[in-house]
């Protein structure tokens, strides 16, 4: 606290809350916690508006009717979901030849597919469970020459048997096979072994197929709904209707909605059970329309915080159940799991050194990829690498798979980061994370014996560059191009905005039209940058952000390393900020941004502004450079960095609204 | 009031047919008798983001004897079902800092000046067609639908410091609620065709209305009671919510008697982006023949949007060549994107002509600035299709002086269907005249 506050001043103010809805990740996790679905409704939702950076600013999040539509819609998915019976094994599943896929041959009519020569009719089918199942396809032949059609059946290219076809259509047969198959995807195909074809004496022998079949897997139980399961703990013909309705309700809406119910509550819900029932609906109907209740609730769909005197803005304390939320949608974007809750309970989670703990533990739980997912992919602009859109003409190999695996690389790269690690590795680490894709892409040379296998990424050094470390990812090179060429002034702008926190302000209307679009000529893209600054209002922010990016030059527009621009022309990578200091690549600027005092400040409070999901407001600066100070002293770790801020007086406390 | 359902089940429910844009079925033909009456009257706000270039849009001669452009020759076959409008301006959205973009699509539909904010202190007006919505038919199942192609960005700011609800919503229920907008055509289809069953008697369709109502109300009963608890922020959040859910459960019990027609395929989840176009452009038409609303907004992109046009040929994103510093190369380009889009409109109009539905509505286009290069908020672009059931005289261009507000032409369009409004936005206040020559 500043000296000469007055001393009445006890407890600092913890700033304003705007009651938070979830957004889409949170929802969609919290369903996943909640039920154990693999359903993510949230994705039909409209996209979360976000602010200072974030999608999870409670302010920013708007709640239109379209919103409530959804809501309900998702909560009938999850519910039916929840509430189904699975089909009885064994299944069957058709596909009908003149649908499925073929590699000849035309479609015959009455739903018949004609092999006119020799090839196959394929489907795939999704088995979902291993087993035996039973292969069936319907056909029959024109014979030629005194000889049927004859065909093999196939699995996986595999022939599991072979067949001569009934030589008239009124003579179609079905033939099956038994195969052990695996769960998963496989390929049935009908292959036309002996095609014959003489015009001349109208010869023409084909195969006509009706359908492709399998049915399995035989002789195996049909596995339970697993959620269903879950959920349903009781027997309503053991133990009453009601009771177990109750127990049922009672367990999961404390779960939705964070915190125990009151019984009034608990009593609501159950009535909409029993109107139901009352008017003929099954227990099971009954049971769902509750629990759809809870899910449209506004206790599910917000994180509601309560006030003793909603409109007194003297701090108190968060509760423990409140608290719980907090923690657990900062760390997990998802509701609190069972020990939080105990300690909610208990009404230990706000001790320090209890919440110390819990952040160690929920940082070392895999739910904490939920920090890489939302916290990293927006901060450090991997989900941006989704939206980035390299001329498709210039780099025809940039497809959706080089994009999954530069997500990756730095996904993989910040998860080395949630323990103790310095942070400011970030920057000066030299290692990354590769998959024979990227090794590709990048048009690397590795030595035998460190080309990572397919599918598979490991950890390279590059002790000389240029590759490792946030400032040679490809993926961020991409994110802060345009579609035909690199823009320095972006990739500064990210850099001072990111990562020190000093984004230069937007330029005044009428001068955004400066930067071009097509302009590949490197010297003239330099001049035209240098001319652009004798203007004195462009200077002052063009001389610190287009020198961080000349640096950055060799990387292309796609991150790949280069030494001359296609025109021949060298890449010059030397940058010089005002007060004269000087680099050249990306190595030295990543030293001098390492060095750059604001750069620890500037991660304290990204991940501040998304801990609290709220923009930082002037009653932060005292409890900031506290965090700050702890997150320093503890050699940058991000661990320290999270335990500070969950301990600071703004994340412990609330106030009302005036 | 509905029609008859000649189409089975299994066909309702949609399977998992790739139909890559929708066929009309001769069922959906079949029109209630209200859908074609003299009274029904019907808006769709069509949205075009970073301009249309002025010199290749605006027709040179005013009148009946117009010309059409190079970016408006897509629209040339309904040349009598159109009225141009030009040298209409949007001063609300102009301001001396950066941001143009943001502010013109924001008060695109409101004509007002918007609040500069990151999400605490959203601020914009009513949109027209929010104003419009309640006067032409409130018995809709869906009072408007907010439709769009872009979702938006996952990440990144939007427009200079002003929230992303600025770039991505032209229609507006309140000052602070944008309407958010449903961008997936499978998403639309479900919620245009589904919660229907056939296999339920009137009976059980009732009873089950009541039911699902009463989880509604079981809703609303709990928000009541925590709104005394909470601050004035949080009040305002949690008003957004009621209002939500009050007007999903008028929809629900509307939601038999506004089947009036049966659905084709349910679209596939993934289309790529023509086809995603064409998808919506067919659930619009049908939104309207099946009388399933009254008023529509479509945004085809977002404000400022960067898409890349590559099928057309172009290289660049959208709003970076919008910026063109008249290169002639850049302004080729824009045009070409322009004249695709407006081609799409075309086709919407077309299906609208052919269903007989053009003469009762008014397809208004327009963008959130005229001039991308110099975010011109003035001269804007400004077409209208369709006679909105006699109101408007068509086959014209009428021209204005550059300082009339769009607002006026606005406050036209609400008054032509009963509004007694007489200001609208921050400069609407003596509407235009442009309906009648």
């Amino acid at each position: 606290m500043l000296l000469g506050c007055p001393s009445e001043i006890i407890v600092p103010d913890p700033g304003e809350y705007v009651m938070h809805r979830l957004n889409r990740a949170e929802y969609n996790n919290t369903v996943r916690d909640l039920l154990g679905t693999s359903l993510t409704p949230a994705d039909d939702f409209p996209t979360d508006d976000h602010g200072y950076g974030f999608d999870n600013i409670g302010a920013a999040l708007s709640m239109s009717p379209l919103h409530v539509e959804l809501y309900e819609r998702a909560a009938d998915l999850l519910v039916t979901e929840a509430l189904s019976d699975p089909e009885p094994w064994p299944l069957t599943i058709t596909q009908q030849a003149e649908e499925a896929g073929a590699s000849v041959g035309s479609d015959w009519g009455l739903g018949f597919w004609n092999l006119s020569e020799e090839g196959e009719v394929s489907a795939v089918f999704d088995l979902v469970g291993e087993g035996t199942w039973t292969v069936r396809t319907r056909a029959f032949g024109h014979p030629a020459a005194g000889e049927s059609a004859r065909f093999s059946l196939r699995v996986d290219g595999n022939e599991i048997g072979q067949f001569d076809a009934p030589d008239l259509a009124s003579e179609v047969q079905v033939f099956e096979v038994d195969a052990t198959l695996l769960a998963g995807f496989h390929i049935v195909s009908v292959a036309f072994l002996n095609d014959f074809w003489q015009p001349e004496v109208g010869a023409d022998r084909n195969l006509l197929i009706d359908w492709i079949e399998v049915e399995g897997p035989i002789g195996r139980q049909t596995p339970p709904n697993a959620i269903k399961a879950d959920l349903l703990t009781c027997d309503p013909e053991l133990i009453g209707r009601s009771t177990c309705t109750r127990a049922i309700l009672g367990s999961f809406a404390t779960r939705a909605w964070r915190r125990p119910l009151t019984g009034v509550e608990l009593d609501s819900l159950l009535a909409l059970a029993e109107a139901a029932w009352n008017v003929g609906e099954s227990w099971e109907y009954g049971l769902g329309l509750a629990l759809k209740a809870a899910l449209v609730s506004p206790h599910f769909l917000f994180r509601v915080e309560l006030d003793e005197y909603p409109a007194s803005t003297e701090p108190h304390r968060v509760n423990d159940y409140e608290l719980a939320s907090r923690l657990s949608y900062f760390l997990w974007s998802s509701m609190p799991d069972e020990d939080l809750f105990a300690l909610a309970h208990d009404g230990t989670l706000h001790l320090p050194e209890v919440l110390a703990g819990q952040v160690r533990r929920m940082l070392a739980d895999p739910q904490s990829d939920a920090l890489i997912d939302n916290f990293a992919g927006q901060w450090l602009f991997i989900r941006a690498i989704e939206d980035a859109a390299p001329d498709g003409a210039t780099w025809p190999d940039f497809d959706d798979d080089v994009r999954a695996s530069l997500q990756a690389e730095m996904r993989l790269f910040f998860a080395g980061f949630l323990d103790g690690r310095d942070m400011r590795q970030l920057l000066t680490s030299t290692s990354t994370w590769l998959d024979s894709r990227l090794v590709g892409h990048y048009e690397l040379d590795l030595p035998e014996g460190i080309v990572p296998a397919d599918g598979t990424f490991v950890e390279v050094d590059f002790p000389d560059g240029p590759r490792g470390g946030l400032l040679g990812m490809g993926g961020l090179m991409t994110a802060t191009s345009y579609p035909l060429r690199t823009s320095p002034t972006l990739r500064g702008k990210w850099v001072l905005g990111h990562l020190l926190c000093a984004e230069p302000p937007a330029p005044p209307p009428g001068v955004e039209g400066l930067s071009t679009e097509d302009e590949t000529d490197a010297e003239t893209l330099r001049e035209r940058l240098e001319q652009h600054r004798e203007d004195p209002v462009c200077a002052s922010c063009h001389e610190v952000m287009d020198e961080i990016g000349f640096a950055l030059e060799p990387f292309d527009p796609v991150g790949v390393h280069r030494t001359e621009y296609s025109e021949g022309v060298p890449v010059d990578a030397s940058g010089t900020f005002p007060d004269g200091r000087s680099f050249v690549g990306p190595r030295e600027l990543t030293a001098v941004i390492a060095a750059d005092e604001r750069l620890g400040g500037c991660i304290a409070r990204q991940l501040y502004t998304y801990a609290l999901g709220r923009g930082p407001v002037f009653e932060d600066l005292d409890p900031m450079v506290d965090i700050e100070a702890a997150f320093m002293d503890s050699g940058y770790s991000f661990e320290e960095l999270a335990i500070a801020i969950v301990t600071s007086d703004p994340f412990l406390l609330r106030r009302g609204q005036p | 009031m509905s029609c008859s359902r000649p189409i089975s089940r299994r066909l309702f429910l949609g399977g998992a047919a790739a139909a890559i844009s929708l066929p009309f079925l001769d069922a959906m033909r079949i029109r209630p008798a209200h859908a074609g009456g003299d009274d029904i009257a019907r808006m769709l706000f069509y949205f075009l983001p970073n301009g249309i270039h002025p010199p290749s849009w605006t027709p040179d001669a005013a009148g009946a004897e117009f010309d059409f452009k190079p970016i408006a020759a897509p629209l040339e076959a309904f040349r009598e079902d159109l009225l141009f409008v030009s040298g209409l301006s949007n001063r609300n959205a102009e301001d001396v800092i950066a941001g143009d973009h943001a502010r013109g699509t924001a008060s695109f539909l409101t004509a007002r000046s918007i609040v500069k904010s990151e999400g605490e202190e959203i601020s914009n007006g009513v949109s027209v067609d929010q104003e419009a919505a309640p006067l032409l038919g409130e018995a809709a199942l869906f009072p408007s639908l907010q439709l769009g192609i872009d979702g938006g960005d996952a990440v990144g700011a939007c427009d200079s410091g002003y929230s992303c609800a600025y770039i991505r919503n032209i229609s507006w229920a309140s000052e602070t609620t944008p309407l958010a907008k449903v961008t997936s055509p499978r998403l639309l289809f479900d919620r245009m065709f589904a919660g229907y069953d056939p296999t339920l008697t009137e009976a059980d369709r009732e009873r089950r209305r009541e039911l699902r109502t009463s989880v509604l109300d079981h809703a609303l009963a709990g928000a009541e009671s925590l709104n005394p608890k909470l601050g004035s922020r949080d009040r305002a959040k949690l008003d957004e919510y009621m209002t939500g859910v009050r007007e999903l459960e008028l929809r629900i019990a509307a939601t038999d008697s506004a089947l009036a027609c049966a659905p084709p395929d349910r679209p596939p989840e993934d289309l790529l982006y023509v086809q995603h176009v064409q998808a919506m452009t067919d659930l619009m038409v049908l939104a309207f023949e099946c009388d399933l609303t009254r008023t529509i907004s479509f945004m085809f992109g977002n404000g400022s949007s960067y898409r890349a046009f590559p099928f057309l040929g172009v290289s660049g994103a959208h709003h970076e060549l919008s910026h063109h510093q008249n290169d002639p190369e850049k302004i080729a380009a824009i045009e070409t994107i322009a004249t695709w889009e407006i081609a799409q409109a075309a086709d919407l109009i077309g299906k609208l002509k052919d269903r007989g539905l053009l003469e009762s509505s008014m397809v208004y286009i327009g963008s959130e600035i005229s001039d991308g290069n110099g975010h011109w908020h003035y001269d804007l672009p400004v077409a209208i299709a369709g006679q909105l059931g006699g109101r408007i005289e068509t086959g014209r261009h009428a021209r204005y002086d550059q300082e009339r507000p769009i607002a006026d032409l606005y406050l036209e369009m609400l008054q032509s269907v009963g509004s007694d409004l007489t200001e609208f936005g921050g400069d609407g206040a003596d509407p235009l005249g442009a309906f009648q020559a």
